[in-house]
C-alpha cells in the first residue's frame, strides 16, 4: 500500500484546523495549573472503551485508569487542552474531551486534511513522484491522476514500463514539445474549433501539436469543469482521436486569455478545486466529510470506525462514509437499511391482509369475521369477499353470501344483511395460506419492534442535539455574566454523553434485529438494558430547568452512563461470549460485574425516593443487573 | 455573434467551396441556420447502394452549446440498419461521448457512410437487426436492400 504518501509529517501537510494547539490527549499538560477544576475527568476514567480502538494510546489511557478511583463527586483533574479562559474556546474543547473519548480519537490514527493541506498533499505528492522519475511536476501529476494517486503503484509500473505507463496517462513521449503557444506560420491562424481567423499568439497547442485558439481552449475546458466535476481534470486533447492530457500550467496559460473580463483567475481556480476533488475521490485513502459545506478530508480507513469532524461536528464512520454507526458493522447496517428502504416486509403484510375501500382506497384491515365491512373513512358498505357494494348483498339480489362462487353469479341464497359478527367467511382461505400470513405478519412485528426502537432513539438524538446547541448557549451566558463557566459545563457533558448514547443505542437496535437468540444476544440486551436505563435516567435530568438541577446528580449519572456506553461498545469489540469458556467468559463476567458496580452507583447517585427508577416502570437496573449475571453465570 | 453561430456558417461555406462527393448539407431554410438537412447517398459495395437517404441536423445552441456539445444528427429516410432506429436515431460514438470539438459535419457524414458500409452490431439500437446481421447475413441484406429502393430511391 501506499501509506508512504501520508507519512511524512512535513509543516502543513497535517493541518488539523482547529484553534486547540494540544490536541487534548494527554491529561497532565503543562496547561493544567491554568485550567480550571473539576473538568472531564471523571468522564475519562469511566471510559476504557476509547483504549480498545486506539492501541497508541493505550499506555497513556492505562495510567489514567491506574489513577484514583472514581468517587461519585471526585475531584476533577485538569487538562492540557482545557486551560484557556474564553468560554467559546473552552466550549468547543469541553466537547472534543468527552467525545473523543468516545470516537477513541485518543491514539488518533487517521488524519484531517482541510483544503490547504490537500493542496499541499498533492503537491508533496506530485514533487515526490517528479523528483523520483526525474520528469516535470505536471507529467508527474498526469500520471498520478491516471493511476488513482497511487503513488507506489505508479513508481512500480513507471519502472517497468515507462513508455506505458506515460501513454497511458494521455503524455506525449519523452522528450516531445510541451503545451503552450502554438507552432503558427504566418501572422494568423484558422482555429479548427470556432474556424475564426486569430492572431498567431492566441493560439495554443497541447504536446500533441493540436491547436485551438485559447478562447476555445477556455469554453472547452470550463465546459468540461461544469460538465465532470473532478474528472475535468482528466480532460484531453480537443481533436478526434487524440488522447493527449490538457496539462496543468496548460490552463494557467490559457486560462487568462479566456476569461473574457471576468476573473481572470476563475477557470484556473475551479480547476484547483476540481484536482482536490478528484485527490480526494479517486485516491481511495481520503473521504470527504459528509457534512453539509465541510471542506475537510478524512484519511480513509478500511475497518469500521466512528470518528466526528472537529470543523463541522458530524460523526461519522471512516470506513463506509455513513454516519457514526457503533456498535454494528458497516455490512450490517447496509443490511439494515436495506430493509428499512425496500420495506418489503410491510409490503407484504399490507397486500396479504388489507384490501382497499372501493370508494375511497383507503387501506381497510380486516380484523374481525363479518364479510359486511363499513369502511371507517367514507363510511362506504361493501362486501370483503368481493368488495362489491354491500346494497347489492341483500334479498333481492339473491342473498348476501353468494360470493364464494367464483363465478359470482348472485342468484340464490337467503341472507340477511348485517350478519353475526365473527361468523367465518368462505372456505377460500386455506391452512397453509393462514400460516404464511402468521409468519409474514410475526417477521413484520419482530422488524417493527427492533424499528420502532431504532427509529425512537433516532429521533431522541435529534432532541438531544437541540439539548446540546442550548446548553452551549447557556454556557456562554454564563460565562458572560462572569461566573465560572465550570458551574454549567456539567450540562454539555451531560449532553455530549447523552447523544453518544442515543446515538450507540439506535444502532444496537439494528445489531440486535440481526444476533441469533442465545446467550451472546441476552448479554447483548443485559448492556443495552443498562445503557438505556440510564440514558432515559439521564435524559430526564437534563430537561429540566437548570434552576432544579442537581449538579452533583447530573454528573454522576453522566459518569455512569458513560461507563456503561464504554461497557457496551467494549464487549461488542471483544466479542460478548466468543471463546466463553476462557478469558471472554472471565472478561464478561467481570464487565457484568463493573455493569452491576455501576448500577449501584447509579442507585446511590439517586436522591433517595426522589422519583421512580425510569418512565417505563422499569426494574431498578441494579436488580436487574444482578438477576442477568446470575442468569449468565 | 456567437461562436457556434459562425462555425456553423463557416462549416456551411466551406462545404460548398469543396463539396465531399458522397454526401451534402446545409440549412434547411436560410432563416435557421442551427437546422440543416443532409444528403447521403448508400455506399457503394453495401445493400444501401443506389439509395439517397436524408437526415436531418440540429446544432445545440447556448453557451456550451455547438461545437463544444455534438449536433443532433437523425435520419430521415426509413433504413433498416443495426444501428439506427425507427425514429431515425443513430448510435454512433463520435455522437455521444466520443464527440470533439475539432470534428466537423463532413467527418460526421463520412463516418455515417462508413456506418452503413460497416454496421457494428455488438453494439446495436435495434437488437432485432443486429442478430439477424449475425446469424443470416443474406436475410439482413435483402431486407435491407428491399428498404433501400422502397424508401430511398
Amino acid at each position: 500500500m501506499s501509506d508512504s504518501e501520508f507519512e511524512y509529517d512535513s509543516a502543513g501537510s497535517y493541518v488539523y484546523e482547529s484553534d486547540d494547539g494540544g490536541s487534548g490527549d494527554d491529561g497532565e499538560g503543562p496547561a493544567s495549573a491554568a485550567s480550571p477544576p473539576q473538568r472531564d475527568a471523571p468522564v475519562a476514567a469511566a471510559l476504557p472503551a476509547a483504549a480498545a480502538h486506539a492501541p497508541a494510546a493505550a499506555a497513556a489511557q492505562g495510567r489514567r485508569l491506574g489513577g484514583p478511583a472514581p468517587a461519585p463527586a471526585p475531584p476533577l483533574s485538569g487538562s492540557a487542552s482545557l486551560g484557556a479562559s474564553d468560554s467559546a474556546g473552552s466550549a468547543s474543547r469541553s466537547r472534543l474531551a468527552v467525545v473523543s473519548q468516545l470516537y477513541g480519537e485518543q491514539g488518533k490514527d487517521y488524519r484531517v486534511f482541510g483544503p490547504d493541506a490537500v493542496r499541499a498533499e498533492i503537491a508533496a505528492v506530485v514533487r515526490d513522484v517528479a523528483s523520483v522519475l526525474e520528469v516535470a511536476a505536471d507529467d508527474a501529476e498526469a500520471m498520478l491522476l491516471s493511476c488513482s494517486w497511487d503513488k507506489q503503484r505508479l513508481l512500480e509500473r513507471f519502472t517497468e514500463r515507462p513508455e506505458q505507463v506515460r501513454a497511458g496517462a494521455g503524455l506525449a513521449k519523452a522528450g516531445s514539445r510541451g503545451a503552450g503557444a502554438a507552432e503558427v506560420d504566418g501572422p494568423e491562424a484558422d482555429c479548427p474549433v470556432c474556424f475564426a481567423s486569430v492572431p498567431a499568439s492566441e493560439m495554443a497547442s497541447l504536446a500533441c501539436g493540436h491547436g485551438a485558439c485559447r478562447e476555445c481552449w477556455g469554453e472547452y475546458l470550463s465546459g468540461q469543469l461544469r460538465s465532470r466535476a473532478a474528472e475535468a481534470v482528466e480532460a484531453v486533447c480537443m481533436e478526434s482521436d487524440c488522447s493527449c492530457i490538457v496539462p496543468h500550467a496548460f490552463v494557467r496559460h490559457v486560462g487568462l486569455a479566456a476569461a473574457r473580463g471576468s476573473d481572470p483567475m476563475a477557470l484556473l481556480t475551479s480547476w484547483d478545486r476540481s484536482l482536490c476533488r478528484h485527490f480526494v475521490e479517486h485516491s481511495r485513502r481520503l473521504r470527504w466529510c459528509p457534512g453539509s459545506g465541510c471542506d475537510k478530508a478524512f484519511q480513509a480507513v478500511s475497518a469500521g470506525r466512528d470518528v466526528e469532524c472537529e470543523s463541522c461536528g458530524s460523526a461519522f464512520c471512516l470506513g463506509c462514509g455513513r454516519g457514526a454507526h457503533r456498535p454494528v458493522s458497516c455490512s450490517m447496517l447496509s443490511s439494515w437499511l436495506e430493509k428499512c428502504e425496500d420495506e418489503s416486509e410491510t409490503a407484504n403484510w399490507i397486500i396479504v391482509n388489507t384490501k382497499r375501500c372501493p370508494k375511497c382506497g383507503v387501506r381497510i384491515e380486516k380484523n374481525q369475521g363479518c364479510m359486511h365491512m363499513k369502511c371507517g373513512v367514507c363510511k362506504h358498505e361493501f362486501c370483503w369477499v368481493c368488495t362489491g357494494d354491500w346494497a347489492m348483498h341483500g334479498q333481492k339480489t339473491g342473498g348476501y353470501y353468494a360470493c364464494n362462487r367464483y363465478t359470482g353469479q348472485k342468484t340464490q341464497g337467503r341472507g340477511v344483511p348485517g350478519s353475526r359478527p365473527g361468523k367465518k367467511g368462505a372456505g377460500a382461505s386455506a391452512l397453509d395460506k393462514d400460516a404464511e400470513e402468521n409468519l409474514a405478519k410475526a417477521e413484520l412485528d419482530r422488524y417493527l419492534f427492533y424499528y420502532q426502537r431504532y427509529s425512537g432513539h433516532m429521533r431522541a438524538g435529534t432532541f438531544a442535539a437541540g439539548q446540546r446547541e442550548r446548553a452551549q448557549q447557556r454556557m456562554a451566558e454564563v460565562a458572560a455574566e462572569g461566573l465560572a463557566w465550570v458551574e454549567v459545563d456539567f450540562l454539555e457533558q451531560g449532553t455530549e454523553v447523552l447523544l453518544a448514547c442515543r446515538r450507540v443505542l439506535q444502532f444496537t437496535y439494528v445489531m440486535a434485529y440481526f444476533m441469533a437468540d442465545g446467550r451472546e444476544k441476552s448479554l447483548f440486551e443485559h448492556l443495552q438494558e443498562l445503557l438505556e436505563g440510564s440514558t432515559e435516567e439521564l435524559s430526564e435530568l437534563l430537561e429540566r430547568p437548570l434552576e432544579e438541577m442537581d449538579r452533583r446528580q447530573v454528573v454522576n449519572f453522566t459518569r455512569v452512563t458513560a461507563k456503561f456506553l464504554s461497557q457496551l461498545l467494549e464487549g461488542v469489540d471483544e466479542g460478548l461470549v466468543d471463546g466463553a469458556s476462557g478469558a471472554g467468559a472471565a472478561s464478561s463476567a467481570a464487565s457484568s460485574a463493573a455493569s452491576s458496580a455501576a448500577a449501584e452507583e447509579a442507585a446511590a447517585a439517586k436522591p433517595g425516593g426522589a422519583k421512580s427508577t425510569s418512565p417505563s416502570g422499569k426494574r431498578k437496573p441494579t436488580d436487574r443487573a444482578r438477576q442477568r449475571l446470575r442468569a449468565a453465570r | 455573434m456567437d461562436m457556434g453561430l459562425m462555425r456553423i456558417k463557416k462549416e456551411h461555406a466551406k462545404l460548398l467551396e469543396d463539396p465531399p462527393s458522397t454526401c451534402s448539407a446545409g440549412p434547411a431554410h436560410p432563416d435557421t441556420p442551427r437546422s440543416w438537412n443532409a444528403v447521403v447517398l448508400g455506399p457503394p459495395d453495401s445493400p444501401y447502394e443506389g439509395g439517397v437517404f436524408r437526415l436531418r441536423i440540429d446544432f445545440p445552441s447556448g453557451d456550451q452549446g455547438y461545437p463544444l456539445r455534438p449536433p443532433r444528427v437523425a435520419f430521415v429516410t426509413k433504413i433498416f440498419h443495426p444501428n439506427i432506429n425507427d425514429s431515425g436515431g443513430i448510435c454512433l460514438d463520435i455522437l455521444k461521448k466520443q464527440w470533439t470539438p475539432a470534428l466537423t459535419i463532413p467527418k460526421v457524414l463520412l463516418s455515417i457512410c462508413s456506418l452503413l458500409t460497416d454496421p457494428n452490431p455488438d453494439d446495436p439500437l435495434v437488437t432485432e437487426i443486429a442478430t439477424l446481421y449475425k446469424t443470416d447475413r443474406a436475410k439482413y441484406e435483402e431486407t435491407a436492400r428491399d428498404w433501400t429502393a422502397r424508401f430511398a430511391t
